[in-house]
């Protein structure tokens, strides 16, 4: 029913919601590792962790009475491991443009699914952004180009609720 | 052996061929199962019917008239000798070699969808960049150039989400939207202009569907 929120469209946002949300804890904590100092690399880390809370509230506007306040548990523990077994800023780096990476591919399994044209809309508004984070941390990261940009964007890497269920 | 003429690349890349980007078919029906709702079926017939077959071709000939308008900017910026730098013309080679499979993609689904496939560049779009092109005179005015094509891409990508008939295109779209995205990032840093300014894309400068097609 395009033009309208979906039952099933509620529940892909809350999961996309409880994504960003964890994304945005596992900012916080590379930003709090200590192992990030150069200061472009600051400024991005703190950039991306602001818009992934902004994707997080559009999202649970649109999650309607499926919304969540939590971060997908098992992927922020997942994600909280690779921060603690990052050892200098380079591999936090890293940290970062893996997850950016596997964003996008969530919200384009995302689009497989959505119904509705404003949730449609949405994701496709925020997965662009998470592939543009990615250039910029593999930029810092001096990364060739043919890592850094794919023919095309694919599902491969995308956090899958079956693998991260979203909190009830 | 009866001599059968071997079909080119360019054939591969059918309707088929589109749907399989990004993996829609397998994936689309896992998410939907595990969040609840939806279906996790597809109707025998996900195309909307002749008029849906239509209306898509129609977006997919706007998608590659675009890419066609990529492929002659950078191709023209890459014969001026303007890229000095060779990382920068590294990148434009790259991004052009993908902008042709991008558009051999939609010329292959367009004819599938049993559509004339649009192959020139988009008039519309070439109005608006040829003075630029046409003075090009420094890599700085290039890379500025290309940027503002790759994003008005980004956002034409964009744009077409709820609008396919067949609503499985979406995951194809905008697997060439985010690469897209990608290209204007670059560029945007090759220009020393913040590459992520804020934390939703917009559809500011796409072009609708059928526009100059």
């Amino acid at each position: 029913m395009a033009g309208s929120n979906t039952s099933g469209d509620a529940g892909i946002n809350a999961f996309a919601q409880s994504v960003e949300l964890a994304l945005a804890q596992a900012y916080a904590q590379l930003s709090n590792s200590g192992k990030v100092a150069t200061p472009d690399a600051v400024d991005a880390m703190s950039a991306f962790a602001a818009h992934h809370q902004e994707h997080a509230a559009a999202l649970g506007t649109l999650a309607g009475s499926r919304a969540t306040t939590t971060p997908n548990r098992r992927l922020a523990t997942m994600l909280a491991a690779r921060v603690r077994n990052a050892p200098d800023e380079r591999a936090a780096l890293e940290v970062a443009l893996t997850l950016e990476n596997e964003a996008a591919s969530t919200y384009l399994f995302a689009l497989g699914s959505l119904e509705a044209r404003e949730a449609l809309q949405l994701s496709a508004s925020i997965l662009p952004v998470e592939s543009q984070h990615a250039v910029v941390l593999a930029v810092l990261l001096h990364k060739a180009p043919g890592e850094t940009f794919p023919v095309f964007e694919n599902q491969d890497q995308a956090f899958r609720p079956d693998q991260f269920p979203a909190p009830s | 052996m009866t001599g059968r003429p071997v079909r080119k690349p360019v054939d591969a890349l059918t309707r088929r061929r589109f749907l399989q980007i990004g993996g829609t078919l397998s994936m689309g029906a896992v998410l939907a199962a595990c969040v609840g709702g939806g279906s996790t079926k597809r109707s025998p017939d996900s195309s909307g019917g002749a008029g849906g077959r239509r209306a898509d071709a129609t977006i997919l000939r706007t998608l590659s008239s675009v890419e066609a308008v990529a492929i002659v900017v950078y191709t023209t910026t890459l014969d001026s000798g303007v890229l000095t730098t060779p990382a920068v013309a590294d990148l434009a080679g790259v991004f052009r070699s993908h902008h042709r499979e991008h558009a051999a993609l939609f010329e292959g689904t367009t004819r599938d969808l049993g559509g004339a496939p649009f192959t020139d560049p988009n008039p519309m779009v070439m109005q608006q960049v040829q003075t630029s092109l046409d003075g090009l005179r420094d890599e700085a005015a290039a890379v500025s150039l290309a940027f503002d094509v790759e994003t008005i891409l980004a956002d034409t990508y964009q744009s077409t989400m709820g609008t396919f008939a067949d609503k499985s295109f979406n995951v194809a779209a905008m697997s060439v939207g985010g690469a897209e995205a990608r290209h204007a990032a670059a560029l945007s840093q090759a220009l020393g202009v913040q590459p992520v300014p804020q934390a939703f894309e917009t559809t500011e400068r796409a072009v609708p569907a059928g526009n100059g097609v």
